[in-house]
């Protein structure tokens, strides 16, 4: 059974279709990479994949359809990275993490819940900052304990929308690696990119998507090509491959 | 490093304060009643001139200013909370303005003389009616900016209408009259005027109080806190219709006393190590402390002058908020 799937998925705004027809579905253990130029409808797509905005066609999560989950079963199914980091409050980075239980309890922090907190911490190299206030940590740091957070909620799907942005190349290589290191352990990982070598050498998918609709999906090597670089995002591209995978590096606009 | 003190602690730290603030506000007055028979005639129920003096005029008076301060703190916190902005108090959404216009007009028609809890009655219509606005205008789908935009909004008629009644005052005394009353007091409040706003000053607060671990999710959003499965619009239901609902019946009392409800959370903040669900029961406890010290000091200063709880608040809050900016412009900015 599929993490998710979306069938015919449609979202209307000012009365054009932002994301057309869009069908996909989402194993576990698969790390899949949403590229496309800005406004193609990436995170209008996942947005209503959560339910975040209203949505035509079919949205199943874990074989149940969308509508019949409550609001804390999908927080258990699918967990959220949006492209908003702000953090509001200078919280201890680890009450931040811990509010990935929110869905999973009613009372206190039960046992579980610390376990889940305390794995988290640990996955993303968190545990010597946990007493510190999330508002004080630099980016890459941030991005982090932003994704603890997100993994402590332990839903098998995770989303985020753009978590490269704005990062050094080591953060950005670092946290592709974890999105990795997840999907190997088994969840499923959807993240929208914008840089397309990081996209190629570490994704084991590609959707791409052009005025809301997917035009491609497949393995990054049938994906990216010379001609779909060109129709999708107007660019000419030096591609080159060495042993882990494809180099794609823009040189101009198409002429 | 955070290191918060121990919630248990500062709870009881602030309840212990609130109660000792209670007691002292309960002595202090212009009758020079000791604190052994002041205490005595307050229980035993007699019906002599100190017993009267005490259930009558004091009891309210104190406890007015405990419920108004934890009103007043408790809202200021859940809205900040809610709005993700450290700058959201009370006065924000309109309520407390449109509950003041209620009230002068009270007194401007007369209506409070020939009947003394048409003013309060008449604020608190004003603050229903300003909820009502504030609802159709930003409504279930709104965001927090609409909330905010919205508050301004009527605010502003608030405001203009009330400078309007000043403005047709008939008399500079009618004039006097209504300025004194918009600076805030609890001074010569009934248990009238107790029983008719502690339904929906303890009505708010059942709204406002739950809230806590939903305004925790919200500091990272309101798209991440719906992905946990917070549901965002009735939170910000909640938080509207329990401040409405308390500090509508707080201003229709007491007039509007500011700074108390934008303080009190910044105080707190660094002491619950910022998280919003103990901000909320730190500010209601630190609030009604703030207010019944004010109350207090306002009769110690100048008893003979008057001196109005508002002018007191605004007086030692604006400068200790600028203060606190001062201290923590490099975080705000």
């Amino acid at each position: 059974m599929s993490l998710m799937s979306l069938h015919n998925l449609r979202v209307m705004r000012d009365r054009r279709a932002v994301v057309n027809e869009v069908s996909l579905t989402m194993e576990a253990g698969s790390l899949t990479g949403l590229i496309g130029p800005n406004g193609a409808g990436k995170s209008t797509l996942m947005q209503a994949a959560l339910g975040l905005i209203p949505a035509m066609g079919e949205i199943t999560l874990a074989g149940h359809a969308l509508p019949d989950l409550g609001r804390e079963a999908r927080a258990r199914q699918v967990a959220y990275l949006p492209q908003e980091r702000d953090i509001g409050w200078p919280i201890s980075v680890e009450l931040l993490v811990s509010l990935g239980r929110t869905p999973h309890r009613r009372g206190a922090l039960g046992p579980a819940d610390h376990t889940a907190i305390t794995a988290a911490l640990t996955e993303m190299d968190l545990l010597p900052f946990r007493h510190r206030p999330a508002t004080d940590l630099s980016g890459g740091e941030r991005a982090r304990v932003l994704i603890a957070r997100a993994l402590a909620q332990e839903a098998p799907l995770l989303i985020a929308d753009e978590p490269t942005a704005g990062l050094d190349p080591a953060h950005q290589i670092g946290l592709m690696e974890t999105f990795q290191r997840l999907a190997r352990a088994g969840r499923g990982v959807l993240v929208s990119l914008h840089d397309l070598s990081l996209a190629a050498r570490f994704c084991d998918r590609l959707i791409v998507m052009q005025d809301g609709r997917a035009v491609a999906d497949g393995p990054p090597d049938a994906v990216l090509t010379a001609p779909l670089l060109r129709a999708v995002y107007g660019i000419d591209a030096h591609i080159a491959r060495d042993a882990s995978g494809l180099i794609v590096t823009p040189k101009g606009r198409a002429t | 490093m955070i290191r918060p003190v121990p919630f248990g602690a500062l709870m009881g730290a602030l309840a212990a304060l609130v109660m000792l603030l209670f007691a002292i506000s309960l002595l202090t007055g212009p009758a020079e009643i000791g604190t052994i028979d002041s205490l005595t005639a307050l229980l035993s129920g007699e019906e002599s001139a100190t017993g009267i003096v005490m259930r009558e005029i004091r009891l309210p008076r104190a406890i007015l200013g405990l419920m108004i301060g934890a009103t007043l703190g408790l809202s200021g916190a859940a809205l900040q909370g809610y709005l993700r902005n450290p700058l959201a108090e009370p006065g924000l959404l309109g309520v407390s303005g449109a509950a003041a216009l209620g009230a002068v007009l009270a007194l401007y028609t007369g209506l409070s003389v020939l009947f003394p809890l048409a003013l309060p009655l008449m604020a608190l219509l004003g603050a229903i009616l300003a909820t009502l606005i504030l609802q159709s205008l930003a409504g279930l789908r709104g965001g927090a900016l609409t909330l905010i935009l919205a508050g301004v909004a009527v605010s502003s008629l608030a405001g203009a209408l009330t400078s309007l009644v000043l403005n047709l005052s008939p008399n500079p005394f009618a004039a006097v009259e209504i300025v004194f009353w918009l600076l805030g007091s609890l001074a010569d409040r009934s248990m009238e005027h107790l029983a008719l706003a502690a339904p929906f000053m303890l009505a708010g607060w059942a709204m406002l109080l739950p809230l806590g671990r939903a305004l925790d999710a919200l500091t990272l959003g309101e798209d991440a806190a719906r992905t946990m499965g917070v549901q965002v619009a009735r939170v910000r239901l909640l938080a509207v219709l329990g401040t409405a609902a308390s500090v509508g019946a707080a201003t229709a009392v007491a007039g509007a006393i500011g700074f108390v409800g934008l303080i009190v959370p910044h105080v707190m903040r660094p002491l619950v190590g910022a998280q919003p669900s103990r901000l909320l029961p730190a500010s209601a406890l630190a609030g009604a402390a703030l207010l019944l010290a004010a109350d207090i000091a306002v009769r110690l200063i100048a008893p003979d002058r008057d001196l109005k709880l508002g002018v007191l608040t605004a007086l030692v809050g604006a400068p200790f908020f600028l203060w606190l900016v001062f201290r923590t412009r490099r975080t705000l900015l």
